[in-house]
């Protein structure tokens, strides 16, 4: 396993680790609840949390959600097509010179 | 993004900095062109034709039955908060709406009775406290229409509103639910009333009267009724002040629906035709913006213009027209549609002005994105406008940014919108199940 993910290149792991890192920290906020504190955008502050707390944790979930559906997916698939072209622009580089005999 | 030129596996030669930095961006770009357009599968609803009701909408009409019942959810209480920046409407002086800014005595006293959300609206914006009622009796209203096994339990909840709105406006004044800045200078036309009170007040009885007759509501509806006609003839343009000195298209055609249903509940009293027929005639020649056709927002009771058209208020008017005149008010709606109606990638939403015009942003507006010039208001009230006009294509994408923007919450079977607040989510809840009320009201015109 480790093996394989050496072999991945550097970039695409930094956009999978990104991405992972991005939609753990928005696990962990969707399930301590911190979704029904996104009303302080509006200015409203649920009633049995301080306002420093809504604003650090409802943004920080808008952030995160934002982050969740639009950047990850976006460097997901970005690492897989950065992975597939280094393969084959690798390969074909790496690929004999054909002989000027065209043998 | 150019730190990386490792190589793939092991034995082959890594690209050079420069190839890796063009894939690395070239990688970036198909990714975004892959995902960003399929966003809009995980958020959009299925098709909802006028006669059905999107998922949400009796969670959310069971939040606001709720609240009206005392049953709040827990920890559903929100705090007091203040305004954030200009909250300003029409003319009003930057700051008007500042903590401790209320005059003495217009604080919230006296509306214990009303829900927790309602008193932080009033706090932030008086007319949010107001507006929400409106939209929720029309709600329950629509949905009584809609839901005839649950028509008493609904109409409980109407009573229960207007009942509290007209306690609060007989007791603390009509100013109970106007910015405090109505209190500047006097009104042009004496003696002061506000066309936006008088008006929604009149619609929240019109509708709850054609639903089932209530002699207390048809004498107070009558009464506000030759009120608000009264105060529009003594203006040239045939308008209400909502403020002094400020007429707001919003608030006269909802005066004229409600005019619109009096008629029509009370056929054997006068009739209101010529008025609206007139008040139609004047605003097609001095109320319409030349470069879009459409409505301007407000003016002084001699018809000149303070504000251009606006999406927070177009939406609302071109519904209510639909009651008065079916032409003018789809003609409204469709240049709105053209003019301020957005969609990017399946998810919809609306601006707040024409390129041709544009305001400030205040308090109506609500908070507006730079650079993709997305109005909350204009947005949540767009839905409003497609659902009345059978817009399926637009609500959908509506819809779709709602699922996705609006961050809808669920709590012990009722549900709103995070991102929303309380008369956000009662317009949505109108827009989910308007059409049975404006049909009754058509069907008994004729």
């Amino acid at each position: 396993m480790k093996g394989r993910w050496t072999r991945i290149p550097g970039l695409s792991r930094w956009c999978l680790l990104t991405a992972l890192a991005i939609a753990v920290c928005y696990g962990i906020l969707h399930a301590a609840g911190c979704r029904e504190l996104v009303t302080i955008v509006t200015g409203t502050v649920p009633g049995d949390v301080s306002r420093g707390t809504a604003v650090v944790f409802g943004l920080g979930y808008v952030l995160c959600y934002l982050g969740s559906w639009i950047v990850a997916p976006v460097l997901v698939v970005a690492a897989g097509a950065y992975w597939g072209a280094s393969v084959a622009l690798c390969r074909r580089s790496s690929a004999p010179e054909p002989s000027p005999s065209g043998r | 993004m150019s730190s990386s030129s490792s190589p793939p596996s092991a034995g082959q030669p890594a690209l050079s900095r420069k190839t890796a930095a063009l894939v690395a961006a070239l990688s970036l770009l198909v990714a975004m062109a892959v995902w960003l357009p399929a966003l809009r599968f995980f958020f959009e609803p299925a098709a909802i034709d006028g006669a059905s009701l999107p998922p949400a909408t009796d969670a959310l009409a069971r939040r606001f039955a709720a609240q009206w019942s005392g049953d709040q959810p827990k920890g559903d209480q929100p705090k007091g908060d203040q305004p954030k920046g200009d909250q300003r409407k029409g003319d009003q002086p930057k700051g008007d709406q500042r903590k401790g800014d209320q005059p003495k005595g217009d604080q919230p006293k006296g509306d214990q009775r009303s829900p927790a959300d309602l008193a932080w609206a009033r706090r932030v914006n008086p007319e949010w406290d107001f507006m929400a009622r409106t939209y929720q009796v029309l709600s329950f209203v629509n949905l009584a229409l809609r839901q005839p096994d649950r028509r008493d339990a609904h109409l409980a909840v109407i009573d229960t509103i207007i009942d509290d709105t007209l306690r609060l406006e007989r007791d603390q004044g009509m100013h109970y639910f106007l910015l405090p800045y109505a209190k500047r200078r006097p009104f042009v036309v004496q003696p002061e009333r506000s066309i936006f009170i008088d008006g929604e007040i009149a619609l929240m009885l019109g509708a709850r009267r054609l639903l089932a007759e209530r002699e207390d509501y048809r004498l107070a509806h009558r009464k506000r009724v030759e009120g608000m006609v009264a105060q529009m003839e003594q203006s040239p343009v045939l308008s209400g002040e909502s403020y002094p000195n400020e007429c707001w298209t919003f608030c006269n055609t909802v005066a004229l629906a409600s005019i619109r249903m009096a008629d029509v509940l009370d056929d054997s009293a006068v009739d209101h035709h010529d008025l609206i027929q007139r008040w139609l005639q004047t605003a097609r020649e001095k109320l319409v913006h030349p470069d879009t056709g459409l409505l301007v927002s407000s003016y002084t009771p001699d018809g000149q213009w303070l504000d251009g058209p606006e999406g927070s208020t177009i939406w609302m008017v071109a519904h209510a027209l639909q009651l008065v005149d079916e032409d003018f008010a789809r003609d409204q709606y469709e240049r709105a549609r053209a003019e301020l109606g957005q969609q990017w990638l399946g998810f919809g939403s609306a601006r707040e002005w024409p390129r041709s015009w544009r305001g400030p942003q205040d308090v109506d507006s609500g908070l507006i994105l730079a650079g993709l010039d997305i109005s909350a208001g204009s947005s949540g009230l767009a839905l409003l406008g497609a659902r009345a006009f059978d817009d399926q294509d637009f609500f959908r994408s509506l819809m779709t940014t709602v699922h996705f923007a609006a961050f809808p919450v669920e709590q012990e079977g009722t549900a709103h919108y995070a991102a929303s607040n309380v008369v956000g989510d009662a317009v949505m809840l109108y827009a989910f199940t308007v059409g049975p009320l404006w049909q009754l009201v058509k069907e008994r015109s004729q």
